[in-house]
């Protein structure tokens, strides 16, 4: 109930547009200093679900911050 | 490519850090995304339309990475990756110059000049379709030097698409609120600098090959 109504504070649009860009940033990233495609896509897939969950946490804390924090 | 290195080969004792490096990078990492986290919930508060978003979100992402390397207590992998790579045929300093000058107009055409065609074609679709998908988000309005004259500090690692885009979309005006304008300048910002990984990459594979006695036999793969 709790991480549902702090997910809820998280705007839905804004949060739609982080994968994609997350995906561009894990692609690249993961492409450097690699060679071999299968080994850079399996690396891509991992940083892009790490960057993705890590941002919405990150943004799920600053979201409680303002609402229960600062007011209180 | 088989006996290049992957993500699950063992760790050579070089690449593992010491109590105290892992400590200073844990809490380095921490320090950093708590640093991001202030930084984008001051620049929340003071500007509406939280500008300095983008930094603070590079900063959290920064310092996760240095965290991570701290709990894990190795180095990204990049190094020791390196440094078991199989180089190719040497890359005459000509060729790399060129190379770094195809890759700075057109995200991956360095690499497509040094035979990296896979990279390359990764690179050119990631980078573009990032910086195209911020141009529509702006609405065109993303690429003006006299308005943003701040985001060419980014523009500038992705000359040739920046160029291109600021010829074509030159003439607009902003004359409505749009919605989605700050994520299509965040969305163009970022393709520009994974340009600038791209080019780095491109420069450390020319370096790699460049240590190497001369192959006889023709150009690389």
């Amino acid at each position: 109930m709790m991480l549902g109504a702090l997910l809820g504070l998280v705007k839905l649009s804004e949060f739609l547009f982080l994968p994609p860009i997350c995906l561009a940033i894990a692609l690249v990233t993961s492409a450097a200093h690699r060679e071999d495609l299968r080994d850079i896509l399996r690396h891509a897939v991992r940083a892009w679900i790490v960057l993705v969950v890590g941002i919405l946490l990150f943004m799920v804390l600053i979201s409680y911050f303002f609402e229960w924090v600062l007011p209180g | 490519m088989d006996s290049q290195p992957t993500d699950s080969q063992p760790l050579d004792s070089r690449h593992r850090y010491s109590s105290r490096q892992r400590t200073i990078r844990l809490a380095g990492g921490l320090a950093l995304t708590l640093f991001g986290c202030v930084f984008f919930a001051v620049s929340q508060s003071q500007d509406e339309q939280n500008r300095g978003a983008a930094i603070a979100i590079l900063a959290i992402l920064g310092g996760l990475s240095w965290a991570g390397q701290g709990l894990r207590g190795h180095r990204e992998g990049a190094t020791f990756r390196e440094e078991a790579l199989p180089a190719g045929p040497p890359i005459s300093a000509e060729r790399t110059v060129a190379g770094l000058l195809a890759a700075w107009a057109v995200p991956g055409l360095g690499h497509w000049i040094i035979g990296r065609r896979a990279k390359a074609i990764l690179f050119f679709a990631t980078i573009t379709t990032c910086f195209l998908l911020g141009v529509i988000l702006a609405q065109g309005r993303n690429l003006s030097y006299e308005r943003d004259s701040v985001y060419f500090l980014a523009y500038m690692f992705d000359a040739g698409q920046t160029a291109l885009g600021w010829l074509l979309t030159r003439k607009l005006e902003l004359t409505h609120k749009i919605p989605y304008l700050q994520l299509g300048f965040l969305y163009t910002a970022v393709a520009c600098l994974l340009n600038l990984v791209a080019m780095m990459d491109f420069i450390a594979t020319c370096t790699r090959n460049a240590d190497t006695p001369p192959v006889t036999g023709g150009e690389e793969a």
